[in-house]
């Protein structure tokens, strides 16, 4: 259990940890990181799951992000997260309570207050069908993306999710990143209903019907959310997609724009006001605030994809392209085939079969599905166009 | 504070001095003495009951105050006892004295305070533990157990299975309940967090079934009779918040909102006696957010008195003591604390607003269960000894104990806690001493048959120099020698030299009572 602890202090702590402690804390192989941007290297690659940040009471953005980071990274772990102060701000014990924070500790004492906590640990820990150790492999696997792992164990790990919120949480991230949406809502519920003041299940719950294509149960489910604490600029720009997807134009830019202004230059928060600025017609707009985003995910390219798509049955080709280029450079890896294939679809259409074929090219190196025939085929047939010109 | 409380036997046969000792070893924190007027009763008194310490008072009328130690420390099973000796001591007398392991010796003429000084100092460096334990550590196996504690599961109310125990099950521990169902095995199920309150002579837990892992779950859900109908779907109950920082109440008021509890809020003492008097019934919980300024009070508790025992608030209080007093009106918020323990505390106090509905009705079905946590022996002694445990036991409550050694001898089956305390490091865990209920069993057998075994399973045969015969020296054929006392004089300090300081300018009596006439 101690290799397993980590000791993060952020900038706004009062009382760093002594010298003396993180010798004695390094004895018992307990981690100590100066910054929570040296932690996430801990987390990342040794398992170091259970950790104590030792901060002031405020809640500055450092603290948020590395409680939210946390939270990601250890979604389940919850109950091994800690937050060390003498009297947390209204605002920092909320933020806490969204993302499943659930001890406080103060900082007096500390050292001799873990070592007495993690031995107490051990006995859980070492005892392989407790539900609290069954949680940790669970939640490491899906960390470190071992499904395998969970595969195999599925059968006992379903039946427990029955009677363990925690598990039914874990499982959820399971079917998440299988991006079995459906399945993730079912487990989200089931978390969210064995035990509601856990909140990190509702927050998933909500992104799992968006993810599902249940855009209007997932409003409901983020303004529940939202009307306990305003002032998540992530959630608001769920809420904003959300309401896109359900066409709800007016009220989706509302959202994206205050989740700019809690957190300016959001890329997700541009994503959706630009969906609105399609919507609106002013396509160079749209595309030039995409120009100032980072890589998206895979949800919005297919949305941008579409937006294209519109555009090219328009006979906007060369706006369709632009939207496209767009795309790609934003674009994750796994998709940017499909973006160099429409866009040599569009050059066809436009009657360029030599820069098309550049592009049907491209797509051909970059999909990584062998004998992707529609590729093969959109190739063979610029060839067989060039050679007839 | 500890939980050990050590006994003395003082070795004297000058009744002054026996009256002198009772108010000096009271003050350095003795629970308690016996006194021996000659060697053969010394031995006979300090085998049997193990004293902690023994203090030798002035030589008796049948031995001298060496001759005594050397009686005493003849016998192996008080190897450990702390001795003091008070006598006016030649030079060799001193070198044979300390030779005989003392722990302090003096003159007649000690200041008491030193002496208590010396004592406590002593006392101090057994750390809450008796010298006649065995350390867990060296209990073969380990020093982890399981404890059984019996409780019954009264009901269910507001979204929290009730049960009933004499153990504070606020730590937020996990511990597992196994209902003796009738027509059912036996299942486990882990509850995590709980909330006690004082109810007649023991403890109702509330345990929230948010937090409840485990098959039982269904089972609970499903079999336990509510305890309040009326209060189930009836009116909803608010949360009164008093808290002069408006900007705080009014986003914690919002955030907890999304688990229906709803709040209404007052900056002062005066406005909260006003709201509550005009509403208790519809207000669960009063929640302190600081911990609140006694004088300011005063109107609010003067409330509080004149309420019938329904009508009296359930308050949350948010508190920077460690280890707060535990009454049955208030659940303490520590500092710092999370949101989701004002949430749970709040839901914990509606719960236990419940009626017993059903109480009655359930008088038939039996729900008799064990609490079963995991606990830590931290030593085995005289009579009996002192685990870590997860819950707060009151004085009184039976232990049922499974670990393998200890399950080999009997007195440690079930045992009867007679002390507790909740622990300054990790609240959630508490320091309980407990005795063995046999009373067949003295200190000395008890302490006997420990070493005994720890040390047969070590594989040494025991404690061989105990086992044979008997531990009490030949004293038999009346009195010893009498050494012939030397009188010693203020011009021979360097003579009775005393191994503590003797401080001046005290208001303590001396400590000499040798010219106290001698018993007939």
């Amino acid at each position: 259990m101690f290799e397993s602890t980590l000791i993060v202090s952020s900038s706004n702590c009062n009382a760093p940890l002594s010298v003396d402690e993180k010798n004695a804390l390094k004895e018992l192989g307990i981690a100590t990181a100066e910054k929570p941007e040296e932690a996430r290297v801990y987390i990342d690659k040794e398992n170091r799951f259970a950790t104590f940040l030792v901060t002031g009471n405020d809640l500055t953005p450092e603290v948020d992000k590395h409680l939210r980071y946390c939270a990601d990274r250890l979604c389940t772990l919850t109950d091994f997260q800690f937050i060390v102060c003498d009297d947390p701000s209204i605002r920092l014990q909320i933020l806490a309570h969204e993302l499943g924070f659930r001890n406080f500790w103060p900082r007096e004492t500390l050292v001799a207050k873990i070592r007495s906590w993690a031995s107490e640990q051990l006995d859980i820990l070492n005892d392989p069908s407790h539900p609290t150790a069954i949680s940790i492999r669970l939640c490491l696997s899906i960390a470190q993306r071992k499904y395998k792992d969970i595969t195999e164990m599925f059968d006992t790990v379903s039946e427990e999710a029955r009677y363990d919120f925690r598990i039914a949480n874990v499982l959820g991230h399971y079917h998440t990143a299988r991006k079995e949406h459906d399945k993730a809502e079912l487990a989200f519920a089931s978390a969210h209903e064995q035990n509601p003041t856990f909140l990190p299940s509702l927050n998933s719950l909500a992104v799992a019907q968006l993810n599902a294509g249940k855009a209007e149960l997932a409003v409901g489910t983020f303004k529940k959310l939202e009307g306990m604490n305003d002032s998540n600029p992530e959630r608001k720009n769920f809420l904003a997609q959300a309401c896109a997807d359900l066409g709800l134009w007016l009220e989706a830019k509302k959202f994206a724009e205050t989740a700019e202004k809690i957190d300016p230059g959001n890329s997700k928060s541009k994503e959706v006001r630009a969906r609105c600025l399609f919507q609106e017609g002013k396509t160079d707009e749209a595309i030039n605030l995409l120009n100032t985003c980072d890589t998206t995910n895979e949800y919005y390219i297919s949305k941008l994809n579409d937006e294209a798509i519109k555009l090219s049955r328009a006979n906007l080709i060369d706006k369709a392209i632009q939207l496209y280029e767009t795309a790609y450079r934003i674009s994750p890896q796994h998709l940017k085939y499909k973006l160099s294939f429409n866009i040599a679809l569009a050059l066809r259409r436009k009657g360029d079969p030599r820069k098309a074929l550049a592009f049907a090219e491209r797509a051909q190196q970059e999909c990584k599905i062998p004998n992707f025939d529609k590729v093969n085929l959109l190739v063979e047939t610029l060839e067989q166009e060039m050679e007839g010109k | 504070m500890s939980v050990t409380k050590y006994y003395a036997l003082l070795v004297s046969d000058k009744t002054a001095a026996q009256n002198l000792m009772n108010i000096f070893l009271k003050e350095a924190g003795l629970a308690g003495f016996s006194t021996a007027q000659s060697l053969r009763e010394a031995v006979s008194v300090a085998s049997k009951e193990l004293p902690h310490i023994i203090v030798c008072y002035d030589d008796l009328a049948d031995a001298t105050g060496v001759q005594v130690v050397e009686a005493l420390r003849k016998i192996p099973i008080l190897d450990k006892a702390l001795v003091f000796v008070i006598r006016n001591s030649t030079q060799t007398e001193i070198m044979q004295l300390m030779k005989l392991k003392i722990a302090a010796i003096g003159p007649k003429d000690t200041n008491p305070n030193a002496f208590i000084e010396k004592v406590k100092q002593k006392l101090a460096l057994l750390h809450g533990i008796s010298p006649f334990s065995v350390r867990g550590e060296e209990i073969p196996g380990n020093s982890q157990l399981t404890i059984k504690v019996n409780t019954k599961i009264i009901g269910r109310h507001e979204g929290h299975v009730i049960c009933r125990s004499k153990i504070d099950a606020r730590t937020g521990t996990m511990l597992n309940i196994v209902p003796e169902k009738t027509g059912s095995a036996p299942f486990a199920v882990t509850f995590t967090g709980a909330s006690s309150t004082a109810k007649g002579d023991g403890y109702e837990n509330l345990f929230s079934m948010n937090e409840i892992v485990g098959k039982g779950r269904q089972w609970l859900q499903e079999n336990l009779p509510s305890l309040d109908k009326v209060g189930e779907g009836g009116t909803k109950k608010k949360l009164l918040v008093l808290d002069n920082k408006d900007d705080r109440i009014r986003v914690l008021s919002k955030a907890i909102s999304i688990h229906n509890i709803e709040t209404e809020y007052v900056a002062d003492f005066s406005n909260l006696v006003a709201k509550y008097q005009g509403a208790a019934q519809s207000f669960g919980a009063v929640l302190f957010m600081d911990p609140p300024d006694e004088a300011a009070a005063a109107s609010w508790e003067k409330l509080k008195q004149g309420l019938s025992a329904e009508r009296k608030p359930i308050e949350l209080v948010a508190t920077v003591a460690s280890k707060p007093k535990l009454l049955s009106q208030i659940i303490w918020l520590q500092k710092p604390f999370s949101l989701d323990l004002v949430v749970q505390s709040f839901h914990a106090a509606v719960a236990s607003q419940h009626k017993g509905f059903e109480a009655k009705a359930m008088a038939n079905t039996t729900f008799a269960a064990q609490y079963i946590a995991q606990a830590k022996i931290v030593t085995l002694d005289e009579t009996g000894g002192i685990v870590q445990a997860p819950f707060l036991p009151q004085v009184g409550t039976e232990l049922e104990f499974d670990h393998p050694f200890l399950n080999k001898m009997s007195p440690f089956k079930v045992v009867k806690v007679v002390a507790a305390e909740l622990s300054l490091i990790n609240p959630k865990m508490a320091t309980v001493r407990f005795q063995v209920l046999d009373a067949g069993f003295t200190k000395e057998k008890l302490y006997t048959l420990i070493s005994k075994a720890v040390n047969e399973a070590k594989g040494t045969g025991g404690l061989s120099r105990m086992s044979g015969g008997s531990a009490i020296p030949n004293v038999a054929g009346g009195a010893p020698k009498v050494t012939s006392f030397k009188t010693v004089t203020s011009a021979q300090p360097s003579v009775a030299r005393p191994l503590w300081s003797v401080q001046k300018d005290t208001p303590m009596p001396k400590f000499n009572v040798g010219s106290q006439p001698k018993k007939p």
